[in-house]
């Protein structure tokens, strides 16, 4: 099966994922390559901004993040619909862009009422 | 083409086996990151570019961030309180796994026998293609009580989650 405009019209990404894959594995095998490599024990000791840190490194966060997250996950699944509608969006016209407003607007529905419960505030 | 589906398997093969065999939690969510990209490849060489593209918003985007932020909210994921890995299911997971793999197998290759020696990347190839331009219309004209209804659903889940996290906040105190 030869490419077809399909396999050449990603092509493009697929060339960008090398580059930035090589963009980020190169600069760390050069460093190893000729990095001098003088190894003491102060020198491997875990620091915080030069402080000498205290306690468990793994402590646990707080529980609203997670909800901060879950609201994060319910508007990246908006995302996937406002996706194909951006794509369509010229051949549509002004009903699905109310169409949208309308969908939109029940979710921020959804986030009126995490905010009245004081989900998206700092304690 | 062929080669890109090989290749692309067997990323996702290799990678679904070090996320849950590798020691470090973290690890494991990284290397499921990696995972969730190599379906989202498989997608892309099955021409479902909207399912890819939903593969990498949804799963890498989104559950990604969900399973770090609960492994950074569990106490004792790593060190000796973590304990060893559990091997109580694994004899039955293997048959299940097996079992569904299989299953899928037989599916497939009936289906080959079926429809005689057209092999499942020519029809792939043949199948209709639909662009995300096509779904974004069909959402817009035929869908579109059922796209609004997803847009209720999704409130009704950010709703629930929300009612289902602040029922906790009372007994937890000693937490922050």
């Amino acid at each position: 099966m030869g490419g077809t405009s399909f396999e050449y019209s990603y092509l493009l990404i697929l060339v960008l994922l090398i580059g930035s894959i090589f963009f980020a594995v190169a600069p760390l095998v050069i460093a190893r390559i000729l990095g001098p490599k003088k190894e003491s024990s102060i020198k491997n000791a875990t620091y915080e901004c030069g402080l000498v840190s205290k306690g468990d490194p793994w402590v646990q966060f707080k529980v609203q993040y997670y909800i901060f997250t879950l609201v994060f996950v319910i508007f990246d699944l908006e995302t996937v619909f406002l996706f194909p509608w951006a794509v369509a969006f010229n051949a549509l016209g002004a009903f699905a862009f109310v169409e949208m407003l309308i969908f939109i607007g029940i979710l921020a529905g959804g986030l009126l009422y995490a905010w009245e419960k004081g989900v998206l505030e700092w304690r | 083409m062929l080669w890109f589906v090989l290749l692309f398997g067997l990323m996702t093969l290799v990678t679904g086996i070090c996320a849950i065999s590798v020691r470090n939690i973290v690890h494991c969510a990284l290397f499921a990151v990696v995972f969730f990209f190599g379906i989202a490849c498989l997608f892309f060489t099955l021409r479902a570019e909207f399912l890819a593209a939903v593969q990498i918003i949804v799963y890498i985007g989104a559950i990604a961030i969900l399973i770090l932020f609960a492994i950074m909210l569990t106490h004792d994921v790593t060190g000796e309180a973590a304990g060893g890995m559990i091997h109580v299911g694994g004899i039955t997971g293997g048959v299940v796994a097996v079992a569904v793999a299989g299953s899928i197998m037989v599916a497939l290759f009936r289906e080959s026998l079926i429809r005689n020696s057209q092999s499942l990347v020519e029809r792939t190839a043949a199948a209709p293609q639909v662009s995300v331009k096509t779904i974004g219309e069909a959402l817009m004209t035929p869908y579109v009580v059922p796209f609004e209804v997803v847009s209720i659903l999704l409130t009704a889940a950010l709703v629930g989650a929300i009612v289902l996290a602040l029922e906790q906040r009372p007994a937890k105190k000693e937490g922050s």
